[in-house]
């Protein structure tokens, strides 16, 4: 075990030390809870900074194993895995995660459950750091499982609000249904090459060992798992209801854990999907339609966090698209660059919400004046996030547009420039509503955050302006060399393209130049759009009904299958014991007030069952039950 | 001939003497009976813990292996956490208290006997002596509709699966001419099937399918479970279970393992039907037990998976997954026993608000309840992945995938009752939950075990991968 991983090892450990204690200890003292719960991160965040800058100098590989069970010739490890990756990725976490903690103080002031809020904060950056640092697919199946249900515990946290601990539920029992897939793909990948171990299963894999229809399978099993953890198309139904959890929450989910999960996780066996071409296109597609399909949902809420929540699952499915094209560099770029401007957008509309108490952005207005440091910082992150040169996003975006562009596939290159005009349009029409115009009868009170909010503002402001440099074509450190997992995994702009970058600044501006037709100087009334586009704003108004196809699937075929057997339980069993009963009156017998089933029909069930099986064997065929699989 | 591999038996026997002893001797404070026995459970466990003596007795019908020796410690682990939970818990008139007690050590015997016989006369004889101390266990609240009711039942039913258990049983016989295992495991490796044989492999397997509430055998489960006394509840769904289990794999992976092209497709269809059918049923309880009940159907339907895979890594997580299971199950039913106790209430709208009346009792029923959804790092994930991976190293993907997705259901009502618990106001003022001395006892060693074997399955699965090579090195 070397220093570097034994580092990794205590980044790790430190925020779930941090749980324990405030479990234990300090829950009754709630500053103390906080500053344990802050100090065991800002020390894993200085850590991350000495590992980030040890693999600058001397990138390398560094791992470390402890032996957990061992299941005939399977082997199960624990382990630390430290490369370039994963340093970007602790970095990232544990500083978003910082700055939220820090933002909570603020934030959950008067909160009761202040202590226990933060020892959640703790273990969910724990269960994330724990992905970040898996060195094998057990294990980063367990930390996934953990994080979806820290999930549960801190999206339900206000769980007096129903709509909170619906959304919870949702959250939980959705990514439970991706994770379902992930895990299938983990067995059938492990079963095949005889190991858990990332390294090994990824030089299994690049031998060319299994056959490719079996190796598409297996990457897109593996891919369901991303498309519950990071929202993507259909299973992207639980992240906009996800914003019922705190603020701080909703920042930490959308910015730096949870969702970056499976994009992380995506990247990390990229080697494993880049050898199905099959599994990279839907990946992609998926990724594409994802992002434009929330784009265009975006375009009409009101809700401010819900106008974000949307334009998150927008930008992951940009990252996915990335991904999915082949762009290994260009979509981690983005998930960084975004997870600064993203946590900023939501911790910027917590302090709104703080000053205001309504999430509708009509009926703020005006803030400006009244909270600079939360408005200015907000703009900055509306640039970045509209990719607005030479802001974070622009560069990130610009990477994906070019390996777009490169990839040669012209539908989802266009479909990634019209997102990043509808981002450049909602963005701002979130903007001009909500700092500019008119005061609405909510801001009148309203007045700047306290600085424990503002802070994490003004510095996540200055990474979101800032952490694109590290991406700018053609310098010597450049973000593209460091994260190169391995040599195939992926294309880098060797130079910038500028016909691209004119072109996507030229989309955004004209994407800010219509909010501001539209919103501040009002040439163009935004009733009268409502009215021309009618049924289409209702649909997307709704979300295109997704939510309610599911829970008319949920309702109409899996609760009536769950009902019919309830009622043959009630009726047909219930009947029979009624129908003894009629017929014993004189008896006197016990059967007669029975609530439940008949002995009868329950040895009827018994009996049938043992015919059926015999008539079954009678007419048995082996080379048919072959079918059902290797005898 | 080596008596001392029985002496495991003999000392419960004893134990079985004393316990009648003392009903005569204590007259007013029945509850030290129970005391006792705990005690005495536990004492057993630790000394079959560690006198862990090997060998073959009676002329191969009684056998000390590996096997027997994990599985005893099972059932000892469940009586002893079982009579823990019943000092002061259940509602027995002084009269019965000490024949409750003694039941329970007698059904205990039977299963032990149960577990350690490779002969079928006396398999079945050991099958009879448990089942019949838990019928009238189950019917041991005389003057409550709903217990009889689940103790006439348990009978009828019991009675005609053994009949079909007996029926298949004979049916060996008349083939094989022998009722030793090594012996119909030497004519089974024939390779030649004989209609007649595979006819007695399907009425055996429904016979012990009884015990294990195996679709269609687990018609009896719900009404049961829900009548039957809460910690007889526990004491059926995991030791009777447990041996039932071990029972099969007798038959299964040892007895019939030449034929397993045969019954391991049988098995796969009936695993998923049972593991679905208990999950689906589950959903629309409003009865806590009758949710458990329907969950522990889903749980056998789940170790039926790990049979599929007749391999070693199967054997072996069939038997961690008992364990893991045993141990979380009667956690759960020490909840709604310390639960009952207080309010009166088994329903599952009378859990409302319980996080915030009783916050650890809550806490530990969620644990529970996780752990048997099989989320890490709790026992019964372990468990669950490796009872999958064998069935998947066999080729049945199908049978994965449907368990999968079956594990995604539960935790749908398994949610529900943590959101009754976490979620939901308290609607009716109901009295604060008080629990004896032996249930926190229980809840206390549960909650440790499911943390230690979720986090450290290590040192126990390297147990049961022993214990499984040996059975398929013969």
């Amino acid at each position: 075990m070397d220093t570097i991983s034994m580092l990794g090892l205590i980044t790790a450990a430190l925020p779930i030390l941090a749980f324990i204690i405030i479990v234990a200890f300090t829950k009754k003292y709630r500053l103390t809870s906080a500053l344990v719960s802050i100090t065991a991160v800002a020390i894993s965040f200085s850590l991350s900074c000495y590992m980030l800058y040890q693999q600058i100098i001397a990138p390398g590989l560094h791992s470390f194993n402890i032996p957990w069970m061992y299941i005939g010739s399977l082997e199960l490890n624990m382990g630390v895995m430290i490369n370039q990756l994963t340093t970007i990725m602790l970095f990232v976490v544990t500083l978003v995660s910082m700055l939220v903690q820090i933002y909570s103080m603020g934030y959950m002031h008067d909160d009761e459950g202040f202590s226990k809020f933060f020892s959640f904060l703790s273990l969910f950056t724990f269960s994330m750091l724990g992905i970040v640092i898996s060195n094998n697919l057990m294990q980063i199946y367990i930390f996934w499982e953990l994080v979806g249900v820290c999930s549960y515990l801190l999206i339900g946290f206000w769980y007096t609000k129903p709509e909170a601990s619906d959304a919870a539920k949702k959250a939980f029992i959705v990514n439970r249904v991706g994770d379902f897939g992930f895990l299938l793909g983990i067995l059938l990948l492990t079963f095949r090459a005889g190991t858990f171990d990332f390294i090994k299963v990824i030089a299994f894999v690049q031998s060319g060992a299994i056959e490719p229809g079996m190796m598409t399978i297996i990457a897109l099993l593996l891919f369901c798992g991303a498309v519950g953890k990071s929202a993507q198309f259909p299973l992207h139904v639980w992240l906009p209801d996800a914003m019922e959890g705190p603020t701080p929450v909703s920042a930490l989910i959308h910015a730096a854990t949870m969702v970056a999960a499976g994009v992380f996780m995506v990247a990390r066996l990229y080697a494993i999907f880049s050898m199905s071409q099959d599994a990279m296109h839907v990946i992609a597609y998926i990724g594409g339609f994802t992002s434009i399909f929330a784009a265009t949902i975006a375009l009409v809420q009101k809700d401010i966090k819900r106008i974000l929540a949307f334009s998150t699952l927008s930008q992951l499915g940009y990252m996915i698209l990335a991904l999915g094209a082949g762009g290994y560099t260009a979509g981690m770029f983005h998930l960084t660059t975004h997870a600064f401007f993203k946590a900023l957008l939501f911790l910027g509309a917590g302090s709104v919400i703080h000053a205001v108490h309504t999430n509708d952005i009509w009926q703020t207005g005006g803030l400006h004046k009244k909270m600079p440091i939360t408005s200015i910082t907000m703009l900055i992150a509306t640039l970045a996030i509209a990719g607005i040169f030479p802001l974070a996003g622009f560069w990130s975006k610009d990477e994906i547009l070019v390996t777009l562009h490169d990839s040669g596939n012209t539908l989802l290159y266009y479909t990634a420039i019209i997102t990043a005009f509808m981002t450049a349009f909602y963005m701002f029409r979130l903007y001009i509503v909500t700092f500019l115009g008119e005061q609405g009868h909510h801001s009148e009170h309203a007045h700047e955050s306290p600085l424990t909010m503002t802070i994490p503002l003004m510095i996540l402001a200055v990474f979101s302006i800032f952490a694109g440099l590290v991406g700018i074509p053609g310098q010597e450190i450049n973000i593209s060399k460091f994260i190169f997992f391995s040599e195939s995994a992926g294309s880098h702009a060797e130079s910038m393209n500028m016909g691209i970058a004119v072109t996507s600044s030229i989309v955004a501006l004209s994407g800010i130049a219509l909010a501001f037709i539209v919103y501040f100087f009002k040439f163009i009334k935004a009733e009268s759009l409502k009215k021309i586009s009618g049924p289409i704003y209702t649909l997307l108004e709704n979300k295109y009904y997704i939510d309610e196809i599911y829970m008319f699937f949920i309702k109409n075929v899996f609760f009536v299958i769950t009902e019919a057997l309830k009622w043959f339980d009630r009726n047909v069993v219930d009947g029979a014991v009624n129908l003894v009963a009629f017929l014993t009156r004189w008896g006197g017998n016990k059967l007669r007030r029975t609530t439940t089933g008949s002995v009868q029909t329950y040895a009827l069930v018994i009996f049938s069952g043992m015919i059926i099986a015999i008539i079954a064997f009678a007419i048995y065929d082996p080379e048919a039950l072959k079918l059902l699989g290797r005898p | 001939m080596d008596m001392t591999l029985l002496v495991n038996e003999f000392l419960i026997t004893g134990i079985i003497v004393l316990l009648l002893l003392l009903d005569f001797m204590i007259k007013d404070k029945k509850e030290i009976i129970g005391v006792v026995f705990s005690a005495l459970m536990f004492g057993m466990m630790l000394f079959v813990m560690f006198f862990n003596r090997k060998g073959i007795l009676l002329g191969g019908a009684f056998v000390a292996d590996g096997i027997a020796w994990f599985s005893k410690i099972i059932i000892l682990a469940a009586a002893f956490l079982t009579g823990l939970m019943s000092v002061n818990t259940i509602k027995v008139s002084k009269k019965y208290t000490a024949a409750y007690y003694i039941l329970l050590a007698c059904s205990t015997l039977g299963l032990m006997f149960l577990v350690s016989s490779k002969e079928l006369i006396t398999l079945y004889v050991g099958l009879e002596l448990a089942t019949i101390s838990l019928y009238a266990l189950s019917a041991i609240y005389k003057n409550d509709d709903l217990s009889l009711e689940a103790g006439i039942k348990y009978i009828i039913l019991g009675a005609v699966s053994s009949g079909i258990l007996l029926y298949g049983l004979s049916l060996i016989y008349g083939v094989t001419r022998t009722t030793y295992l090594d012996g119909i495991m030497n004519y089974a490796s024939t390779g030649l099937i004989n209609p007649v044989f595979i006819m007695a492999l399907i009425m055996t397997l429904l016979g012990v399918g009884f015990k294990l509430s195996m679709v269609p055998m687990h018609v009896w489960t719900p009404d049961v479970y829900q009548g039957a006394p809460t910690p007889v509840t526990a004491f059926i769904s995991v030791a009777s279970k447990a041996a039932g289990f071990v029972f099969a794999l007798r038959l299964f992976a040892y007895m019939f393992i030449r034929l397993d092209y045969v019954w391991v497709p049988i098995l796969s269809i009936i695993a998923f039907l049972t593991m679905t059918i208990g999950n689906l049923m589950a959903i629309p309880q409003k009865n806590v037990k009758r949710l458990l009940a329907y969950s522990t159907i889903s749980q056998a339907g789940y170790i039926l998976v790990g049979f599929v895979g007749a391999s070693v890594i199967g054997i072996s997580s069939v038997m961690f997954y008992l364990l893991a299971y045993t141990i979380t199950n009667i956690a759960a039913f020490a909840v709604v026993a310390a639960f009952a106790k207080s309010t009166g209430s088994e329903e599952l709208d009378d859990y409302a608000g319980l996080a915030q009346k009783e916050p650890l009792l809550a806490l530990i029923f969620m644990f529970a309840l996780l752990s048997l959804a099989g989320i890490p790092p709790l026992a019964g994930f372990v468990g669950k992945f490796f009872l999958f991976y064998a069935a998947m190293q066999r080729g049945y993907v199908w049978l994965v995938v449907a368990g999968a997705l079956n594990s995604t259901v539960s935790l749908y009502y398994y949610l529900l009752v943590l959101r009754q618990m976490y979620l939901t106001d308290r609607k009716k003022e109901l009295p604060k939950v008080v629990m004896p001395l032996g249930i926190k006892l229980t809840l206390l060693i549960t909650m440790i075990a499911i943390f230690v074997l979720g986090l450290m399955p290590g040192p126990v699965l390297d147990m049961t991968t022993e214990i499984a090579q040996k059975l398929f090195l013969k």
